[in-house]
């Protein structure tokens, strides 16, 4: 493995698992060790703005229009689709894979709804609506994941280049399916909608968690669990409890595992970790470091070092500086009382936690 | 020359120069006494004054052509930004609020608000809920008195409620992007 230098492209026969997540959004991005990419979910680099994925390819010297076969949106979430209508432009040999949860009327309805005549800079689904336009000026059909769907499967070319790979999806589940569209068709329901004094403002999020793709991945014989945001819900229907009766898994345990929901105890399953994953796998997470619920705890932190000696965070507490604050601003917001916080980080950085 | 308001005729020629002015002979008796409650930037020339504001009839000159027009009110503040934020509501606390803002100003990445609601007007305290954006300013107010000084709004947008036609239109591209997917 090449680590974290970004400047080095992996070999052939190579697999490479990439992690980019800046305190607010991830990516993965894998290398199948014969000179195909697979883009999980997205986040923007803080220096170049240009989505983290793309950036390193185009680093490496990877041509990533021809490269990158596809592209899973794990789930909708603004903190893991940023810059994505950018991949989707670019990125024209790539097949586009969403959760089966979003095939629905209403919440393309809600989408179309809420970014129209709002001038304003940001909705909460603008990211969203530029995918569908993409798709609509191709002509492209997105695939659609749920449980124990294959994604993809490719042999090796020949014997001594590339390896089997395979790609499936573990959730949503039938249960996480069906409650995630009565919940937009509920959102939908007149007169709720167009109610006196509910104006258009920006959507903060429009579906649960349970609504996401967690995926597991086979190269060569190594495993990969990628937990995306999927938490705990109570039931065996549902979250990581359906992903546990999954069918398509039980060839072996992962090695590497992305920790879903931000390192959160929502995202936590005792028999994740007992009968998915290796003892020890290397286990990385992206941390959240928005609003005032910031994860990873530091009890996450103790709980998952327990749990493996090789646990990482992409976070890197420094800052990006901001620009053009002269005193006269920077006095008006201390006598205020206001605080101010920036949110973007190095984008390709990592932590080893323990 | 251009005229947004009608020429006004009296004993000799009146010209119309702009909105603000108006050149008018208001009499022909040199001896006529009017008090002219505002004036112009120009210099009486002999029996033409120019009023930009009331001007008062005299009493001894009933042949006086009076012209009123109304007294445009000088801008009492003044507003320079340095610095403008949109954002929108993360959060409402019990003393303040936590909000995402995009700086609008300079090129700087994302940042974490938590503002204190006493910065919130009264009129705009029912729109502060989670969602709802809006516009932080800080720069100098130039009062009319002449003072200056340093200045924080923050301004709720007000935006159109939801009308059946904005439902109607999203469902019918809703519809045309689902038949895309279910495409053979």
């Amino acid at each position: 493995m090449s680590g974290n230098n970004i400047n080095i492209a992996p070999q052939q026969n190579e697999i490479e698992v990439s992690v980019f997540g800046p305190g607010y959004g991830e990516c993965i991005l894998i290398h199948d060790g014969d000179g195909e990419w697979f883009i999980i979910d997205s986040c923007i680099d803080s220096k170049s703005k240009e989505p983290a994925p793309l950036r390193y390819l185009h680093l490496i010297g990877v041509d990533y229009t021809k490269c990158v076969k596809q592209i899973i949106v794990s789930h909708w979430h603004d903190d893991h689709i940023r810059g994505l209508g950018n991949i989707v432009e670019r990125c024209k040999s790539a097949e586009l894979i969403f959760s089966n949860a979003l095939q629905s009327k209403e919440f393309l309805t809600l989408v179309y709804a809420y970014t129209s005549n709002t001038m304003m800079k940001s909705t909460g689904v603008g990211e969203f609506k530029k995918i569908l336009e993409v798709l609509k000026d191709y002509g492209k059909k997105p695939k659609w994941a749920l449980a124990d769907r294959t994604l993809w499967r490719k042999k090796k070319g020949s014997p001594n280049k590339g390896y089997d790979c395979s790609i499936y999806s573990l959730s949503p589940s039938d249960s996480a399916i069906l409650s995630t569209q009565i919940e937009l068709a509920k959102l939908m329901c007149e007169p709720d909608i167009t109610k006196p004094k509910k104006p258009k403002g920006r959507v903060l999020a429009l579906t649960h968690n349970r609504a996401s793709i967690v995926l597991w991945i086979e190269i060569g014989g190594i495993c990969l669990l990628l937990g995306s945001d999927m938490e705990n819900y109570g039931n065996d229907d549902d979250g990581w409890s359906s992903v546990l009766n999954s069918t398509l898994y039980h060839q072996g345990k992962a090695s590497v595992f992305k920790i879903s929901h931000h390192g959160s105890v929502n995202g936590h399953h005792e028999d994740v970790w007992k009968k998915m994953l290796d003892s020890n796998p290397i286990a990385i997470l992206t941390p959240y470091n928005r609003g005032q619920q910031k994860l990873p705890t530091q009890d996450d932190v103790q709980r998952i070092c327990a749990l493996t000696k090789s646990a990482y965070s992409t976070f890197d507490f420094r800052a990006e500086k901001i620009k053009g604050r002269g005193i006269a601003i920077k006095k008006t917001i201390k006598e205020i009382n206001a605080h101010l916080k920036s949110l973007n980080n190095s984008t390709f950085a990592v932590e080893k936690y323990g | 020359m251009s005229s947004s308001l009608p020429l006004y005729n009296s004993k000799m020629s009146t010209q119309v120069l702009d909105k603000q002015e108006c050149l008018v002979q208001i009499s022909d008796d040199n001896d006529a006494e009017e008090e002219i409650m505002e004036s112009g930037p120009f210099e009486p020339q002999g029996n033409v004054r120019i009023a930009t504001g009331l001007v008062k009839k005299s009493p001894k000159d009933d042949n006086a052509t009076v012209i009123r027009f109304p007294k445009v009110p000088k801008s009492r503040s003044n507003f320079i930004s340095l610095q403008s934020w949109e954002g929108f509501v993360v959060e409402k606390k019990d003393k303040t609020f936590v909000a995402r803002v995009s700086d609008l100003t300079h090129d700087n990445p994302e940042e974490e608000a938590e503002i204190p609601l006493k910065e919130v007007s009264e009129g705009d305290m029912g729109l502060l809920e989670q969602g709802a954006v809006f516009y932080w300013h800080i720069g100098y107010l130039h009062e009319a008195s002449g003072q200056i000084k340093r200045h924080s709004s923050i301004i709720f947008r007000r935006f159109p409620m939801w009308r059946k036609e904005d439902i109607e239109k999203a469902r019918l591209e809703a519809q045309k992007m689902m038949e895309l997917f279910v495409r053979e």
